[in-house]
């Protein structure tokens, strides 16, 4: 018996771990739709949802359930197996990139040595669920939302990797937790002031990866009603519904990561900083995730939806020049040992 | 232990395959070319083994047993 | 069998399956989709070998990226399935022997008795501080740079070629400018004509 245990105990503690991450960010997920609904409600000077539970906290809840009973319809001409995959397809990379995410320097589910490699590939296999639903709901609509959201990705995907490649030069490592702890010192060894441009391109990227308004074409419910997902209904659309919003929270946790510091507080090197030693990391992490989901809901109730040309020129023709001009500069602070960042 | 043999073998069997499917599929350029990634992927199989097996990542192949004996 | 070597076996099964499938499969969209798990079966076999880097990059760049533009493709033709399979009954065996006697031959070289464990011993796996990934980039920026460097030159020449070729705009196509779309006005497009109604008989 004992034996049995010592075989099993290792896997029994890391499907516990992921657990342990899977389930408050599938809590967050359901909030953060209320937190989009209530703060986007506040911006146009309205209420927002208030109805179900006090102040509406339930209402996430409430979808949820509406949306697990409902049907899933198949529409008759489609790639059956392929419809249904698609939802999961563009799930499991969403949550799949939160294994190698640090919480804290001590706390990662896996510390892989290539760790922001692995999230580039994974968030590089999100594209694949949104055109697979697209070709498999075999509607005009569907596919015109999945090759403009097919040709959208790719292109901002190259700009994010070179935002991401100055990072890991800046860092010195692929590793997210030798990356953060590279910008220890105070607020202005973080990343983002020496690579400020790549931090900009970097959260603009990550909107348009994520399919969010204002580079919403994929969806653009007034040209193409709903883009992919059209045809989906029921559970199926929810969990694109989740993946887009894990998707939000991962490249938030990213951009916190990586150029705000991670788990590092921001009142390190100041006279202040003996006054928050007992705040946990954990807690200034989630403090900045939080603020980049703000503005990723900010964006969508201030912004008009972009233009499709504008959207791939500004991808094309402004992010990837100014990421590579910027890297040269990085490359040459790097060799002339510029402090405090790059010595 | 898995021996270095059989990572060349899958390489050949997946190279074997993709010849085939450049036969099976003249009609299709981008099935042809499809093939031909699946040639290199076996290729680049034989050589991530042949780097893995010197223990360096520049990569080497063994001295086969053949030419050992002599 | 232990543990290694079913997973080895595992992804090798599902690897020589999705090639199958690639070849024989009617549909080009699956085609591709299974041309995917090929990939991706073969980064976990190249996980075995500790080469995490490459396995990375394998479903980097050609997962993420060449597969998505291929499907891409061939999405956007819409092929008609029905001729591609012209002559595959037809070249079914010639295709077949051939890829039969490739595969025979390769075999009396690698087989177990040449690159067995016999033969060739099994190095030991490196410890947890291992990085792939550094010393790959200490071998190619040291010993191989010049090779490094002719195949970054040769890509960039691919790329200029591939923008060049691309470039040009043919007479014959139409496209649309947007920006004159958006920056048209009323009067470029409608004129209003007054004039004297029509008198009453």
């Amino acid at each position: 018996m004992v034996e049995f245990w010592e075989l099993i105990r290792e896997p029994v503690f890391i499907v516990l771990k992921i657990v342990a991450i899977v389930a408050p960010l599938m809590l967050a997920v359901a909030y953060l739709t209320y937190a989009e609904r209530k703060i986007i409600g506040y911006m146009q000077v309205r209420i927002g949802p208030n109805r179900v539970g006090p102040r509406g906290w339930l209402q996430p809840i409430a979808d949820a359930l509406k949306l697990l009973m409902k049907e899933i319809i198949v529409p008759g001409n489609s790639d059956r197996f392929l419809f249904l995959i698609a939802p999961m397809l563009s799930l499991a990379p969403a949550l799949a990139a939160w294994a190698v995410l640090p919480f804290t320097d001590t706390l990662v589910l896996a510390d892989i040595d290539a760790s922001l490699l692995y999230i580039l590939a994974l968030t590089s296999m999100g594209v694949y669920g949104v055109i697979i639903a697209g070709w498999a709901t075999n509607s005009k609509y569907a596919f015109l939302g999945a090759m403009r959201s097919a040709a959208q990705i790719v292109s901002y995907e190259i700009a994010m990797g070179f935002a991401l490649v100055g990072v890991l030069i800046a860092g010195g490592s692929l590793n997210l937790r030798e990356i953060v702890l590279a910008q220890q010192g105070s607020l202005l060894h973080w990343f983002w002031l020496p690579l400020f441009p790549l931090f900009i391109i970097y959260f603009i990227s990550s909107v348009a990866e994520t399919n969010r308004a204002p580079f919403d074409v994929a969806e653009g419910e007034s040209e193409i009603v709903a883009g992919f997902h059209v045809e989906y209904s029921g559970m199926a659309f929810a969990v694109f519904f989740l993946a887009e919003y894990a998707n939000m929270i991962l490249l938030a946790t990213l951009a916190a990561l990586m150029f705000l510091g991670g788990w590092l507080s921001p009142f390190e090197g100041t006279w202040v900083e003996s006054w928050f030693t007992w705040v946990p990391g954990v807690f200034w992490l989630l403090a900045k995730t939080s603020l980049f989901l703000f503005f990723y809901l900010w964006l969508r109730a201030t912004f008009p939806r972009y233009r499709y040309d504008q959207i791939m020129r500004l991808g094309w023709k402004v992010f990837i020049p100014i990421t590579i001009v910027w890297l040269v500069l990085e490359g040459a602070a790097v060799v002339a040992d510029i402090g405090p960042w790059f010595d | 232990m898995i021996a270095l043999s059989d990572y060349l073998i899958l390489g050949a069997i997946l190279f074997g395959l993709s010849v085939a499917g450049i036969f099976l599929n003249r009609k299709n350029v981008i099935i042809l070319l499809m093939a031909i990634e699946l040639m290199l992927l076996a290729v680049n199989m034989n050589f991530i083994a042949f780097s893995y097996w010197p223990g360096h990542p520049g990569g080497a192949v063994p001295q086969p047993a053949d030419h050992q004996r002599g | 069998m232990d543990f290694e070597r079913f997973i080895f076996y595992f992804f090798a099964a599902v690897l020589v399956f999705a090639a199958v499938r690639v070849i024989t499969v009617r549909n080009p969209v699956h085609a591709v989709l299974h041309l995917v798990l090929a990939f991706f079966t073969c980064a976990g076999l190249w996980l075995m070998l500790e080469a995490e880097f490459l396995a990375i990059t394998l479903v980097l760049v050609y997962v993420g990226a060449v597969m998505v533009l291929f499907l891409f493709v061939v999405m956007m033709l819409d092929i008609n399935v029905s001729p591609l399979r012209e002559g595959f009954i037809k070249y079914l065996p010639v295709g077949l022997s051939v890829a039969a006697l490739i595969v025979i031959e390769m075999f009396l070289v690698v087989r177990a008795r040449n690159f067995g464990t016999d033969a060739v011993a099994i190095p030991a796996r490196h410890g947890a501080d291992y990085s792939n990934t550094r010393e790959l980039g200490s071998v190619l920026y040291t010993d191989y740079v010049y090779p490094f460097e002719i195949a970054a030159v040769i890509l960039l020449v691919a790329m200029i070629a591939a923008i060049a070729l691309t470039m040009r705009r043919r007479p014959e196509t139409k496209y649309q400018n947007p920006v004159d779309q958006v920056a048209v006005k009323s009067n470029d497009r409608v004129r209003l004509v007054k004039m004297k109604a029509e008198e009453r008989q």
